[in-house]
């Protein structure tokens, strides 16, 4: 049996190995150790908007006491990790005290296999315990064991607001470097900002996240729990072995740097996942939380900053990061709104870090999910491979400033 | 004759595109739409890259097979895989699922090499060989995706023919 066979069709043996070689957070232990034991078995079944129909029927039933009507319902594109589905719910509330009324809501569901394999749950809980300090959807329900619907699912408001301004001429498949325009990009700019202040200086204790662990400040443990992580879904997911990968996980567990502040970490930092108020420039809503983490705010803040989501100024020379400011500026106004520092070691600790994940995310998960014909757009999947040599030299780059 | 693989890939993107694609499109399924047009797209490039192919991967084997040779530590299971790939170098008639597979082998062994030589005076002698091998095969993976659109800045990646050209002459 080859080496990608063992992937393909893991044994037990092989699962319980990658289990005890890599230690990580429970649930993300329980989501990888499922996405294993499934592997084997069928393909994403592309299900019929019909049977979703039902499914989502039966789920609001067990949960509504009232009346309700599922109305407008229907696939929504964008995105290559998860299904989503737009509906309109005229319900009385959660609670049934309301009067009747129609709430814009989305279907958020895992394909049998993703691009990043992440828990429902781990969503579900950050995004109601940022509610009250931060623009994100009203999140009412997860059904993270799939007893109701074909996968692990979540039911959230569908926000007002749009990604990415009509006037944006990029066109690149998942939305990345998106260009908000001059006008537009000032206020943007500090919706951005003021989200990171409330995330990075979130009240963690005052949050109710059992499904997250918070890592010890002045210690390097947390940071060493996410390297293993993604160590294990490398060893999991890739075709092949890849020397420079090796090398950049050994650096990065070599050189962990202890974590000063406690934050909460979006994960997936960027434009593109957040919705804007096209004539304001405000952030309407944060969305796509499925790698959020209780962390380093050097890991957004680098993540962000990465040239994938970058462009030219209208002058034609000046850098955007994040398609908002030259990287100084962006640093400074970052420290003007949170109070808190940057640190240029640890910028270059997560540049690795996070120039890592990218390619292991695009050359292992990727073509793993693919592979097994796991998605509802596999086709993106194998496209979005081809990005790997342009990370691979984002990693180079990354490592060869941090080895200096 | 056997069928010409180029002409049925252009054969298959024609039909999709002149019959299928307009259907579709008034069907204003939106995913439908995208990942058709994604296919179509995929289709083309796997075109223009499949003459390719063995000679990219004759490449990554050959630079491969040289960062082994100077990391390796002279020991049987080393001999064997530097024999068995250069072996397979010198012969025309392998597949290039056999070159993959052989790539994947003398990977692996140079990863286990770094694993094996953590918290020893070998890890830095290992880490910069990496370092120094990883640009070659890097810029040719850049170079094979150039008509996916993901590069800034194509014109500082160089052309795939011309990669491949100058590892012919050397």
């Amino acid at each position: 049996m080859t080496l990608g066979d063992s992937r393909q069709l893991p044994s037990r043996e092989f699962i319980a190995d990658l289990r005890s070689r890599f230690a990580v957070e429970p649930e993300i232990d329980r989501v990888l150790t499922r996405k294993m034991e499934q592997r084997a078995g069928d393909p994403y079944r592309r299900v019929p908007l019909d049977e979703m129909a039902d499914h989502l029927s039966r789920f609001l039933s067990d949960r509504l006491d009232k009346p309700f009507t599922i109305k407008s319902l229907h696939w929504m594109t964008g995105g290559s990790s998860k299904l989503q589905l737009s509906f309109d719910l005229e319900w009385h509330g959660i609670d049934g005290s309301a009067p009747l009324h129609e709430s814009p809501m989305i279907l958020r569901m895992s394909p049998a296999e993703s691009i990043v394999e992440t828990s429902r749950r781990r969503e579900f809980e950050m995004i109601r315990a940022l509610a009250p300090t931060l623009p994100v959807p009203v999140c009412y329900w997860e059904d993270e064991d799939a007893q109701v619907f074909p996968y692990p699912a979540l039911i959230f408001s569908r926000a007002q607001g749009v990604v990415k301004p009509a006037s944006d001429a990029s066109a690149q498949v998942t939305g990345l470097g998106i260009n908000y325009g001059p006008d537009l990009r000032p206020a943007v700019t500090a919706s951005f900002m003021d989200g990171l202040a409330a995330m990075h200086n979130a009240d963690i204790a005052a949050m109710e996240l059992p499904s997250f662990e918070v890592p010890p400040v002045g210690s390097n443990a947390g940071i060493c729990r996410q390297v293993a992580m993604w160590r294990r879904i490398w060893e999991e997911d890739r075709g092949e072995e890849e020397p420079l990968m090796q090398l950049a996980a050994v650096w990065l567990e070599d050189n962990a740097p202890a974590l000063d502040h406690l934050s909460v970490i979006h994960g997936d930092c960027r434009s593109g996942n957040f919705l804007i108020d096209e004539a304001s420039g405000a952030i309407t809503a944060w969305l796509d939380w499925e790698l959020c983490l209780i962390g380093d705010r050097h890991q957004d803040l680098t993540w962000a900053t990465s040239l994938a989501y970058a462009h030219m100024a209208e002058d034609g020379e000046t850098l955007l990061v994040n398609g908002m400011l030259p990287l100084n500026e962006f640093y400074a106004a970052y420290e003007r709104a949170t109070g808190l520092g940057i640190d240029p070691a640890r910028i270059r600790y997560y540049r690795v870090y996070n120039a890592w994940v990218a390619a292991i995310v695009c050359i292992a998960t990727g073509y793993r999910a693919a592979k097994g014909g796991k998605t509802h757009q596999d086709v993106v999947l194998t496209w979005l491979n081809g990005i790997g040599g342009m990370l691979t030299a984002q990693l180079h780059h990354a490592l060869t400033e941090a080895m200096a | 004759m056997i069928p010409e693989t180029d002409v049925q890939l252009g054969a298959v993107g024609k039909s999709l595109a002149d019959n299928v694609l307009p259907v579709v499109m008034a069907s204003g399924d939106a995913m439908a739409i995208e990942q058709l047009q994604l296919c179509l797209t995929t289709l083309g490039i796997v075109r223009q890259r499949l003459p390719d192919l063995h000679a990219a991967l004759r490449c990554d084997l050959g630079d491969t097979l040289d960062l082994l040779k100077s990391i390796s530590t002279g020991d049987q299971a080393d001999s064997d895989l530097i024999g068995a790939s250069e072996d397979m170098l010198a012969a025309s008639r392998n597949s290039p699922q056999d070159i993959e597979q052989q790539v994947r082998a003398v990977k692996a062994r140079i990863a286990g090499l770094l694993e094996g030589a953590r918290g020893t005076p070998q890890q830095a002698k290992i880490a910069s060989a990496i370092m120094a091998a990883q640009p070659a095969m890097t810029e040719r993976q850049r170079a094979w995706a150039i008509p996916m659109g993901f590069e800034p800045d194509p014109s500082q990646v160089t052309d795939l023919k011309q990669l491949l050209n100058k590892a012919d002459n050397t």
